[in-house]
């Protein structure tokens, strides 16, 4: 498994925080919401009118020459609907227009459709997804010959539908390839679905290249100061670092830290992991920053993990967003200290911050 | 931008012709410097040259830096430096759009004035300011501020490099121009500095979380197990 984005849904207060990291197609038709989540977290609420959204992946998939490698998107689901059906993903390649420029999976009369351009449904399932409850869905793009894609759908685990007989992604979609929750092809009919704990990866890792099976994810926030130098400035009130950065975003940005030098670091204690998964699969670090509009040369910076006292970077190093708040994200998929799966433990004990890097 | 600072050498270095007039010392990161020292200058900007008149020391008293002037008299220079500015200010990205002095005059007569008041990052004329801030001194116990945000004391700019040397600093000289004679004591001296950094902006990081992913014991789902049965 290479992870290229997941989300949990819970660490934001309110439906501006979102936004501060997911792309909306129309505001109004996304809602956080509060303990409404698979696991009593947050989830996101997308109404069926045209109102999807798109996460901000770390690296866009790039299907200009089709799609290379397998690809999965997996989440939790809960559908609101009784007329005209939700579309749960589709691929775009632009923002400008609804998500129905290549293929898509639809969920309507509780049945799931797949949908290859704005054509004619393709293939549906036998089995059903009924309302109100979350559900586990597990979609794979399979790269088929000639870089098409083969959409399979998984539901609690088990194969839904699937199609090999068409392409689902095309040759012409450019450089910048989308993905899309949400939305319908037609108007309002008052339908909307809940996701949670999405995960998004695909089968270039060492390990995990196929369903990750049902998998939850745990929000933690920094509780105390690192071992390491927290060299930003403190504003806002409180009387150590980590108290700047331990909220919501959104309604708590009354609280920040702030540095203008080159190798300044923050690095914090997190909570306790409130269970022990069986597997962890990855930790992700998010962090909610922006650098001012005086600046002339975006400044970079890297997400930082302590462990066993020693510091390791993310792989990626993030060019700052200016003016606003936006969330940028960084994940290890083994810890670094021993190239081995995550335990709790490890977990507990890790410091994690960020590092200004130029 | 940055509050007052203040001097943080921890050293005493004296000009070598000054004699101290009384054991206590004089606040850390003063110096002062006489004209058998060299390279002081009589006025900024000109050249270099020492003062004919056997100018009068500063000394130490009540932890302030004290110099007492007869008619005419004029003060030996007073150098305050070493602030430290290279710990906070980049030395690359930040343009320096002024500059501001708070001087706390601990005691004055009415009679002194200042005679010379530069910004300095060295002990030459060429080491300093354009601007001399002289002018009538308040009279009494008073703090007062010389300079302002976007005050470069004649300078087209002032380069990161002085900035962040420990030589910056001020150097002032009184002078006794009324006819009478009095004292003049400085307790401290400050500086503020005020900056804009067209290269680099400021980091604001708000918010930190981490997601764990991992298994779902499914102890909290509420699991839909509406799956069709495909008899064969």
């Amino acid at each position: 498994m290479a992870l290229i984005f997941m989300d949990g849904f819970d660490g934001y207060d309110d439906d501006a925080d979102v936004a501060n990291k997911w792309d909306h197609a129309r505001t109004a038709e996304i809602e956080l919401q509060s303990g409404g989540g698979a696991f009593g977290g947050d989830a996101l609420r997308i109404h069926g009118t045209y109102g999807y959204s798109t996460p901000p992946l770390a690296k866009y998939i790039n299907y200009r020459n089709g799609l290379g490698n397998d690809l999965f998107v997996t989440f939790w689901a809960k559908f609101n609907d009784t007329s005209g059906g939700v579309f749960m993903m589709g691929f775009g390649s632009s923002h400008s227009g609804q998500q129905r420029d290549n293929g898509r999976v639809a969920w309507n009369a509780d049945k799931v459709t797949l949908y290859q351009n704005t054509g004619p449904a393709k293939a549906t399932s036998v089995a059903s997804i009924s309302n109100g409850a979350w559900v586990h869905v597990s979609i794979r793009m399979r790269a088929g010959a000639g870089g098409v894609a083969e959409f399979e759908v998984y539901h609690d685990d088990v194969l839904m539908v699937d199609d090999t007989t068409n392409a689902y992604i095309y040759l012409l979609m450019g450089d910048t390839g989308m993905i899309h929750f949400g939305g319908t092809g037609t108007a309002s009919t008052g339908g909307y679905w809940d996701i949670d704990d999405l995960v998004i990866y695909d089968d270039t890792g060492s390990t995990m290249n196929s369903h990750i099976g049902l998998h939850k994810i745990h929000t933690l926030r920094p509780t105390a100061n690192g071992s390491v130098a927290n060299n930003s400035t403190l504003n806002g009130g409180g009387s150590s670092n980590y108290e700047a950065v331990d909220d919501d975003p959104g309604a708590d940005t009354a609280t920040y830290l702030t540095t203008s030098t080159v190798g300044h670091i923050d690095t914090f204690e997190f909570d306790a992991m409130p269970e022990e998964p069986s597997e962890i699969f990855a930790v992700q670090s998010n962090i909610v920053m922006y650098e001012d509009a005086t600046g002339t040369t975006p400044r970079t910076f890297a997400h930082k993990t302590v462990l066993s006292a020693t510091e390791y970077d993310s792989d990626d190093q993030h060019t700052l967003p200016l003016d606003t708040y936006k969330a940028r994200t960084a994940s290890w998929e083994v810890n670094p200290d021993t190239a081995a799966e995550w335990t709790k433990s490890e977990i507990d004990a890790a410091e994690f911050g960020f590092e200004i890097k130029q | 931008m940055a509050d007052f600072v203040s001097p943080t050498v921890n050293e005493f270095d004296w000009g070598a012709d000054l004699a101290l007039g009384s054991d206590e010392p004089i606040a850390e990161g003063w110096r002062l410097c006489g004209t058998s020292v060299g390279g002081v200058p009589a006025a900024a900007g000109t050249a270099f040259a020492f003062d004919a008149r056997a100018n009068t020391d500063w000394y130490s008293a009540n932890n302030a830096a004290t110099c007492f002037l007869t008619t005419a008299a004029t003060s030996e220079w007073l150098r305050a430096y070493n602030f430290d500015f290279a710990s906070f200010i980049a030395a690359s990205g930040p343009t320096i759009d002024g500059v501001e002095v708070l001087i706390d005059w601990s005691a004055v007569d009415a009679d002194l004035s200042i005679h010379s008041l530069f910004l300095s990052w060295g002990a030459s004329a060429a080491t300093m300011s354009v601007t001399n801030k002289s002018g009538a001194l308040p009279g009494t116990a008073s703090r007062v501020v010389y300079g302002g945000p976007t005050d470069l004391w004649g300078e087209t700019s002032i380069a990161l490099t002085d900035l962040r040397t420990s030589d910056f600093g001020v150097s002032l000289r009184t002078i006794e121009d009324s006819g009478g004679s009095g004292w003049g004591s400085i307790n401290s001296i400050s500086m503020k500095i005020y900056w804009s950094d067209t290269a680099d902006g400021e980091v604001r990081v708000t918010q930190q979380y981490v997601e764990v992913l991992g298994t779902s014991a499914l102890a909290n789902v509420v699991q839909e197990s509406n799956r069709a049965i495909v008899v064969t």
